[in-house]
């Protein structure tokens, strides 16, 4: 068969086939009644079987790259196993979220673990030589904390709620993205970073320790603290299983336990935003403002409940959500789930 | 220089893409990244024009949280946010023609681009992409360690270079009626087309026997004239053809010529003799 009756004898079907992709690709596959459903997925088949034809034997041809261009434009459609939105936003948070941080528990306790491990040395060393912490903490949080005054109520005074929220979330975000992405490193940046603010975390509470101020450190920390620390772990878990798909792929080639575990990295990372963006505004509304360990001993147990409420019930949420049976994201979007439902 | 990467459908048949080159994707970072200043420094003027205005202190508060988060998602959700929701492609993206998929051929979902532009922080290290220019340069599919993480790759796409149906089957209805031209010229006397015209129009109601041995007689003059000249040679693959087809097409082509349509091509004249 010569080129020109290849055409010729396939014409038709072309035609038939882009004014069906034309509408899918406009209106989506729902605008296709059931029969003319059949007939896009048959003419698609005709297609690729011309396309493979037509690369045998006329392989420069222009047809040859008109039938690519076609069969490349509907296979994504046919077989994409998302939906045709690009993100789930209620299925997320409901089910793939919370499945993801179970399924990096490893990884999570092991960011907790180096952090908590870090925060100690912090501690006890610069509770014993308050020296130390100036070596470790900038010049202006150990000179507030001589001065008898924690370094945050400058910050408090100066700029309001709203503001300091807006600073506070995006810049733990952004901690958080580095986190994961220093993963890349084979964990050595993320353990870095871990270390680093655990360290620094734990030199701040030993320094107040040291200095007789323990009381307004930890009420300080109390309400967002615990929320904010239960996603730093989580952040560092995303890095780790970045880290270990490099160092430890398993019965994956790298490449494949990369894209594995990126895919679990990243969730955890997109899930975390919202709560961060909780814990900020809790830390720029209720941590600061006046200093409120002077008002009374009610106050603190306020923030201490505040904060543990919200770290359990995000624990809960990330423990209990979304369990039982894996059920399919509901159909009516993808070609296929259309063509079954009918 | 291009680089072509291909994709197995399920129906084994092999899809292919054209990667994009790392100039290409230079470019359109630096398209993405003047836009992105512009739209700061857009923002900075009208923060200066606003800020004398009355009232405007009132709301100052809230207008600095709101920048801040602005910022924010001007730096890191820039890139995301665009190759997520707009076909894999940013405005330099858009630009240059090229655009993110995965490497099955589907489009990028949120949580793959999310993921090869944070992965981008570990990319620009040491000093402007180093590691990512290399990843470049020793990948396949001149993929930065973002898209390795993430299983994207940067394909070229220019709507503009498409091939169109209607152009392919234009091209091809020229060819047909130049083709249908030549074989008109296959020496028949009028009887003789009388005659094929005829046997035609019976030759569902006579004997397989007779019908093949009728087509082969009438047929054996024409092979051989198609044989004889070497512009008729090019034209038909006589000897694929089984008598009666090659009977069919010689008198359509006859038969067309003899009635051209109304919008017959205006250079007929010229390539007759």
């Amino acid at each position: 068969m010569n080129l020109d009756r290849f055409v010729a004898r396939n014409q038709e079907q072309w035609q038939a086939l882009e004014e069906r992709l034309k509408v899918v690709e406009q209106h989506g596959p729902q605008r296709l009644d059931a029969e003319e459903l059949h007939d896009f997925a048959l003419l698609y088949r005709k297609a690729a079987d011309d396309l493979a034809y037509a690369r045998t034997f006329f392989s420069d041809s222009k047809v040859t790259e008109y039938l690519n261009d076609v069969v490349g434009r509907i296979h994504p459609l046919l077989y994409n196993r998302s939906r045709r939105s690009p993100i789930d936003v209620v299925a997320f948070f409901r089910r793939d979220f919370p499945r993801t941080f179970r399924r990096s528990w490893r990884s999570i306790t092991t960011a907790t673990g180096i952090f908590v491990l870090a925060a100690l040395v912090g501690y006890l060393g610069t509770w014993q030589n308050p020296s130390a912490a100036r070596r470790i903490l900038p010049a202006h949080v150990v000179q507030s904390v001589d001065a008898g005054r924690m370094w945050t109520s400058d910050v408090y005074a100066m700029a309001p709620g709203d503001y300091l929220s807006a600073k506070l979330f995006t810049n733990n975000i952004a901690v958080t993205f580095t986190l994961l992405a220093l993963g890349m490193t084979g964990g050595v940046g993320t353990v870095f970073l871990l270390g680093l603010n655990g360290l620094t975390l734990g030199a701040a509470g030993g320094l107040c320790h040291s200095a007789g101020m323990g009381g307004p450190f930890w009420s300080f920390v109390a309400a967002h603290g615990p929320l904010e620390l239960l996603v730093v772990f989580i952040a560092g878990g995303a890095g780790l299983e970045l880290a270990m798909a490099l160092v430890a792929p398993g019965p994956w080639r790298r490449g494949d336990a990369l894209r594995l575990r990126g895919e679990r990295a990243v969730k955890l990372i997109v899930g975390s935003m919202p709560l961060l963006v909780v814990a900020g505004v809790v830390e720029g509304v209720i941590s600061g403002g006046a200093p409120l360990w002077v008002v009374g001993r009610g106050y603190d147990l306020a923030r201490v409940l505040c904060g543990l409420t919200l770290v359990g019930a995000v624990l809960s949420y990330l423990l209990l959500a979304g369990r039982g049976k894996a059920r399919i994201a509901a159909a009516g979007q993808s070609l296929p789930r259309a063509l079954m439902s009918r | 220089m291009t680089t072509l990467t291909t994709i197995e459908t399920p129906e084994r048949v092999a899809l292919t893409y054209d990667v994009a080159g790392l100039g290409t994707r230079v470019l359109a970072y630096l398209v993405d990244l003047a836009v992105r200043a512009a739209v700061l420094l857009l923002v900075t003027i009208a923060f200066f024009v606003f800020y004398e205005q009355e009232g405007f202190a009132a709301v100052t508060s809230g207008v600095r949280a709101a920048s801040v988060v602005g910022f924010f998602l001007l730096h890191w959700g820039y890139a995301t946010l665009f190759e997520a929701f707009w076909n894999g492609q940013t405005p330099g993206k858009r630009l240059m023609g090229i655009r993110v998929i995965k490497e099955g051929g589907f489009p990028v979902s949120f949580f793959d681009s999310a993921l090869r532009n944070l992965v981008r922080v570990v990319d620009f290290l040491p000093v402007f992409y180093g590691l990512g220019i290399v990843c470049v340069f020793l990948t396949q599919r001149h993929q930065r360690i973002g898209d390795l993480v993430s299983g994207t790759l940067v394909v070229r796409q220019s709507p503009a270079r498409r091939p169109s149906l209607d152009d392919i089957l234009a091209a091809h209805r020229q060819a047909d009626a130049d083709a249908s031209q030549r074989l008109a010229r296959v020496p028949l006397t009028v009887e003789q087309f009388e005659a094929i015209v005829e046997f035609l129009r019976r030759a569902e109601r006579l004997t397989p026997d007779t019908r093949q041995r009728i087509a082969g007689k009438f047929a054996a003059p024409i092979r051989r004239s198609i044989a004889d000249s070497k512009s008729l040679r090019e034209t038909i693959r006589a000897d694929e053809l089984d008598d009666e087809a090659l009977l069919a097409l010689v008198a359509h082509a006859r038969q067309s010529q003899a009635e051209p349509p109304a919008g017959a091509a205006p250079d007929d004249g010229e390539r007759r003799p």
